[in-house]
């Protein structure tokens, strides 16, 4: 135990070392990018946020023009943490970018220490939604939440609801749609959401909260059963799933990513970036690409974007002081 | 499904896909064969390559790699003790000791028989059985899960090796190792000492390369030490046919194969447990249990084809619902969706052609193994135990650590790895079996988080956890397994004084 805990003093040290900004001249805004952007991501090639980062860098290659070229690099780890922490730590000179994926990146500094803080970055601009969506099985009594939320009333805690990981995006919507309705049930943390979606389907669990993008390809089949999504607006690719809101219901949460640099960028870098994913996202050919993906579009400009996160940040603070989701 | 078939089969054999097919089984071997490179890996590096490719071209890569990494993990499993990919733990037990007696191109050539007859079986799953298969796969909710994992951990008898209590402290040492990382019930970090790098768990590729990789080479320099540089270690046997022999296999490759089969359509399972259960099996079905570990070509034959028979398995609820229950199929997936194939139900309906295709590649892929493992990679890897025990020992370690390196990237890793060489070094001169750690850390995460699971669903109620037919007739199972070996010690031991 001592030898571990000396080695993973001595690799922060180095890390620190390795880390600390160079004193270097500043980074011009006039000739950036001056050789090829790295693209930051928490998480493995293959998975979603891996797939949005390679499907959008094209794009943004040719939205930012002057041969500007990204390169994606995966640096998984828990959570995203890694992929977080090297962004936070990067040089800010508009040649790291990363993806930031939201909830996660903010509740991991409340839930334990970590390198960086939510200070650490400079946001860009939001790309791509995925808002949390209750769902149960075709056979299931439910038919509207109203049923579902007056069953759980009844049988307090006796309702079982699945989703993804103590203490993710998924997690913290369904607590804040429990709060908003007032029912108490039993969560069950699955691994991930495929193994989730699994129990739902083989009706292991009552209903489940994952993504209305990953709930969309079985809602339309009739294999799965939607009680309505926690976005503020309607979504094209599944018209006619309700929203929470709707349904008198007034709850918006889910996970976002968007992408950031690391806080000390110029503002001129930062300028350019936002509007470079804001003509990505507006790119018919990349439209195109988001929807064979079931990609939720859900663009927001640099202003905006910080406006939304800090409150979203304040919120979950709040929340994790009150009634921490991990005890 | 024929119509699919059909349509597909013109696509399948156009010259870019056959050609794609091949150099996919080729790499996919080579990434099998170094230790701590797996399909995962592979495939995750070829997929940003594959944007501009027509996705039968991608897919057959894919499938070429997923199929020959699986074959690949058994040629250091046999020539050096170091398993190439998790699943090839199994191999080691037999097939090391035989190319200790020279046997090295006959062990490569069982193991590639059986991992190219597994795949196919399980191919030919994948294309008939899929929709009706996948229904079982939903009766298994974290209840039945959880009597799956201990099933797999009962097989843990069979590795145990002439020492018991050695091998269960060896078991116990690896279900404590998978405790390590963030708990994903709770949330609360375990053993983690504050660390990020251990907050994601310790990967298993990291820690087989450790435990297995780091001592044999070791012994290779302790050896080259004692002996004159220059000489080589084994002595090799000319090989007999490809084929020789093989009706002796038959049993073994129907059993093996559905025991893949089996543990392939239950997501989160994967091959390593479908290797240990057809190893568990083949040895208790024997009528010399005691030469399992002694270079039984059954031994080899049973391991390589249950692991490959889960292979084209995984992919039935991968692709009809979209679960991927394993990290490389999770990659496939992702590689379909880059093509706009979205998984699911309606991807059969919608992309029939490709999908169909890529069963097909999976099946050809699988008979590719024969001509490019079997013909040329067998003598021309057996011939790796020619090369002097100097000149082998820093290019195997030189492999290591790249291949550890790239699993996540991480530095820490590299550390991780020659930490568990050390302390695989200790286990190894004294005498402590290591696949039990392996098996502890494959199936210990497994089978306590589902039974986690399944008592928040339960509510507490443990009598949840038997309730279910499925899970009955899994609990069945483990009694007979533990049962078997006792009744005939008795009858045995009966005999004896009679």
């Amino acid at each position: 135990m001592m030898r571990l805990h000396r080695r993973s003093l001595l690799s922060a040290t180095a890390m620190g070392v390795l880390a600390t900004p160079a004193i270097a001249p500043h980074a011009s805004a006039q000739t950036w990018p001056s050789r090829p952007i790295e693209l930051l991501i928490g998480f493995a090639a293959g998975g979603g946020t891996d797939i949005l980062a390679r499907t959008l860098a094209p794009f943004m290659e040719k939205h930012l023009g002057g041969g500007a070229r990204i390169g994606v690099v995966n640096r998984p780890g828990p959570g995203g943490e890694i992929g977080f922490t090297q962004l936070a730590q990067a040089r800010p000179d508009g040649h790291t970018i990363g993806m930031l994926n939201a909830p996660a990146f903010i509740t991991i500094p409340h839930e334990r220490r970590t390198r960086y803080t939510f200070e650490s970055f400079e946001f860009v601009a939001n790309l791509v939604s995925d808002p949390a969506s209750i769902n149960v099985h075709p056979s299931s009594e439910f038919q509207t939440i109203d049923q579902l939320v007056a069953w759980a009333k009844a049988n307090p805690g006796r309702m079982t609801i699945g989703m993804q990981g103590t203490g993710s995006a998924m997690h913290l919507a369904t607590l804040a749609f429990m709060r908003k309705v007032d029912i108490r049930a039993t969560l069950v943390p699955f691994p991930g959401t495929a193994p989730n979606r699994t129990a739902l389907l083989g009706r292991h669990i009552m209903a489940s909260t994952f993504g209305i993008g990953e709930a969309a390809p079985f809602v339309k089949e009739g294999q799965i059963r939607n009680l309505g999504f926690m976005a503020a607006n309607r979504w094209d690719e599944l018209p006619d799933a309700k929203t929470m809101r709707e349904q008198g219901i007034d709850v918006v949460a889910g996970s976002d990513r968007g992408l950031a640099v690391p806080a000390g960028t110029p503002t001129e870098i930062i300028e350019r970036l936002s509007t470079a994913v804001t003509a990505s996202l507006a790119d018919p050919e990349f439209q195109v690409k988001a929807r064979e993906q079931l990609l939720f579009l859900a663009p927001m400009p640099r202003a905006e974007y910080r406006t939304y996160l800090t409150g979203l940040n304040e919120e979950i603070g709040r929340l994790w002081r009150e009634d921490p989701w991990r005890r | 499904m024929w119509d699919g078939l059909l349509h597909a089969i013109p696509g399948v054999f156009a010259w870019q896909n056959v050609l794609a097919m091949v150099v996919g089984t080729i790499g996919g071997i080579v990434i099998g064969a170094l230790p701590g490179l797996s399909a995962t890996m592979g495939i995750a590096v070829l997929i940003p390559l594959t944007f501009g490719m027509e996705p039968l071209v991608a897919l057959g890569m894919m499938a070429g790699i997923y199929n020959g990494a699986m074959y690949g993990g058994a040629i250091p499993a046999v020539l050096l003790r170091i398993p190439g990919t998790p699943a090839a733990v199994c191999t080691t037990l037999d097939g090391y000791p035989m190319a200790q007696r020279g046997d090295a191109a006959r062990a490569l050539q069982i193991s590639c028989l059986s991992s190219t007859v597994g795949g196919m079986a399980s191919a030919i799953a994948l294309i008939a059985l899929a929709p009706p298969l996948v229904q079982v796969t939903l009766l298994f909710g974290p209840a039945e899960y959880f009597w799956v994992a201990v099933f797999g951990l009962c097989s843990v008898s069979v590795l145990l090796g002439k020492d018991p209590v050695k091998g269960l402290i060896a078991a116990c040492f690896g279900l404590l190792l998978g405790t390590v990382g963030i708990d994903g019930v709770s949330g609360h970090e375990r053993f983690t000492f504050d660390d990020m790098n251990l907050a994601g768990g310790l990967h298993v590729v990291v820690v087989l390369t450790g435990l297995y990789a780091l001592p044999p080479i070791f012994m290779l320099a302790e050896d080259a030490a004692r002996r004159k540089a220059g000489e080589g270690m084994a002595v090799l046997r000319a090989s007999v046919g490809l084929f020789h022999g093989w009706t002796k296999f038959i049993r073994t490759w129907i059993r093996s194969s559905l025991i893949g089969i089996a543990i392939g359509i239950l997501p989160g399972a994967g091959g390593s447990l479908a290797a240990f259960l057809a190893y568990n099996e083949e040895k208790r079905a024997s009528k010399d249990p005691d030469s399992f570990g002694q270079g039984n070509e059954n031994g080899i034959a049973a391991a390589e084809c249950g692991n490959n028979a889960d292979n084209a398995a995984a992919l039935i609820p991968a692709l009809t619902l979209g679960i991927p229950g394993s990290a490389v199929t999770a990659i496939i997936l992702g590689g379909l969706l880059i093509h706009g194939l979205q998984p699911g139900p309606a991807l059969f309906r919608d992309h029939g052609d490709v999908v169909y295709g890529f069963m097909i590649q999976m099946l050809i892929t699988s008979v590719l193994i024969i001509f490019f493992g079997g013909v040329v990679a067998s003598r021309l890897f057996a011939n790796v135990l020619r090369i002097p025990s100097a000149l082998l020992a820093p290019c195997v370690l030189g492999l290591c650590v790249v291949g550890v390196y790239s699993v996540q990237d991480s530095m820490f890793d590299v550390y991780l790895m020659f930490g568990f060489g050390l302390i695989g070094y200790a286990m190894d001169r004294l005498r402590f079996p290591l696949a039990p750690v392996v098996l502890g850390v494959v199936l210990g995460g497994m089978a306590e988080s589902n039974l986690r699971l399944a008592l928040i669903i339960a509510q507490g109620d443990y009598i949840q956890l038997v309730s279910s037919v499925v899970s009955q007739i899994v609990i069945a199972m483990i009694l007979v397994v533990l049962a078997v070996p006792l009744i005939r010690g008795r009858l045995a031991k009966r005999v004896g004084l009679g």
